[in-house]
């Protein structure tokens, strides 16, 4: 394995950006020889928390976002960086998916399932050593993905 | 606002299913509101249920679940919105939101009938 892999990208936080990031992103895990399994689970985390940048931190204008991933034996680690609003409860946001706070969004009244609100849910399902800082007007948000890469190429 | 997502429509007379096929690789936060409408399109075919085949489908996010979701209700209760052919990285989404209890989920989209198939498309040589 090569000493110490980082994947660093600086973008906009809007959806087109993000989503040629993400494309970045899977192209750079499959030539670091993960899984489809487990570089699925990376994008559908980061893209989690990119929306949730996008719609929420920047509230839809189109802040500055630094993404950097490393290649560690136990997975993926990802550190999600921007200067929009801080995050909401964090504690609560972070918190293990069994724990309380951990529970998907309640159906509506009349029995349909909520059509928000799952971000979370599923970037606390697929992501283990979360990790949420804001300093100076800078939120990071760092989290791994469970994951070996194949040893050998192909 | 956004073009309508690429979906056909296979319409389902006499008590038949309503198919509908995605053209598109991802539904996301940027396809989310395009793929609704694209749908709003396909349900003023006639029949139900309404079976999507997803088959082309390899990403989706919570943005895409939703919309999926507002689609389920579009539909209304009278035409069920079933989904067919999820490729791993879409059913794990819809397993760990439980949302697979939800939908009725068929492994396989029902194959093209030869009367609806669309004539810009050369007919599938199996």
């Amino acid at each position: 394995m090569i000493d110490d892999p980082l994947l660093r990208r600086r973008f906009a936080a809007d959806p087109r950006a993000i989503r040629a990031t993400l494309s970045a992103v899977r192209i750079w895990l499959t030539a670091g020889h993960f899984p489809p399994d487990v570089s699925e689970r990376v994008e559908l985390a980061l893209a989690e928390t990119l929306n949730n940048i996008s719609e929420h931190a920047y509230a839809g204008h189109r802040g500055p976002v630094i993404l950097s991933l490393r290649l560690r034996r136990a997975g993926v680690v990802c550190a999600v960086c921007d200067k929009g609003g801080a995050l909401p409860d964090p504690a609560l946001r972070l918190a293990p998916v069994s724990g309380p706070g951990g529970a998907l969004p309640a159906h509506t009244e009349n029995g349909d399932p909520a059509e928000g609100g799952y971000g979370w849910f599923l970037i606390r399902s697929l992501a283990t050593d979360l990790h949420y800082r804001r300093w100076n007007g800078v939120n990071c948000l760092r989290f791994r993905i469970p994951g070996k890469a194949s040893d050998s190429p192909g | 606002m956004q073009t309508p997502m690429d979906i056909d429509a296979e319409p389902g007379r006499q008590g038949r299913p309503l198919v509908a096929r995605v053209r598109a690789d991802r539904i996301d936060a940027a396809a989310a509101i395009a793929f609704k409408e694209g749908m709003r399109k396909v349900l003023e075919q006639p029949g139900a249920p309404v079976i999507l085949d997803m088959g082309a489908v390899d990403f989706l996010d919570s943005s895409g679940l939703g919309a999926v979701v507002a689609v389920r209700k579009l539909a209304g209760p009278e035409r069920p919105l079933e989904l067919a052919a999820l490729r791993p990285s879409v059913a794990r989404v819809f397993r760990l939101t439980r949302m697979d209890r939800v939908f009725t989920l068929h492994n396989t989209a029902p194959p093209a009938s030869p009367d609806e198939r669309g004539s810009d498309r050369p007919a599938d040589d199996r």
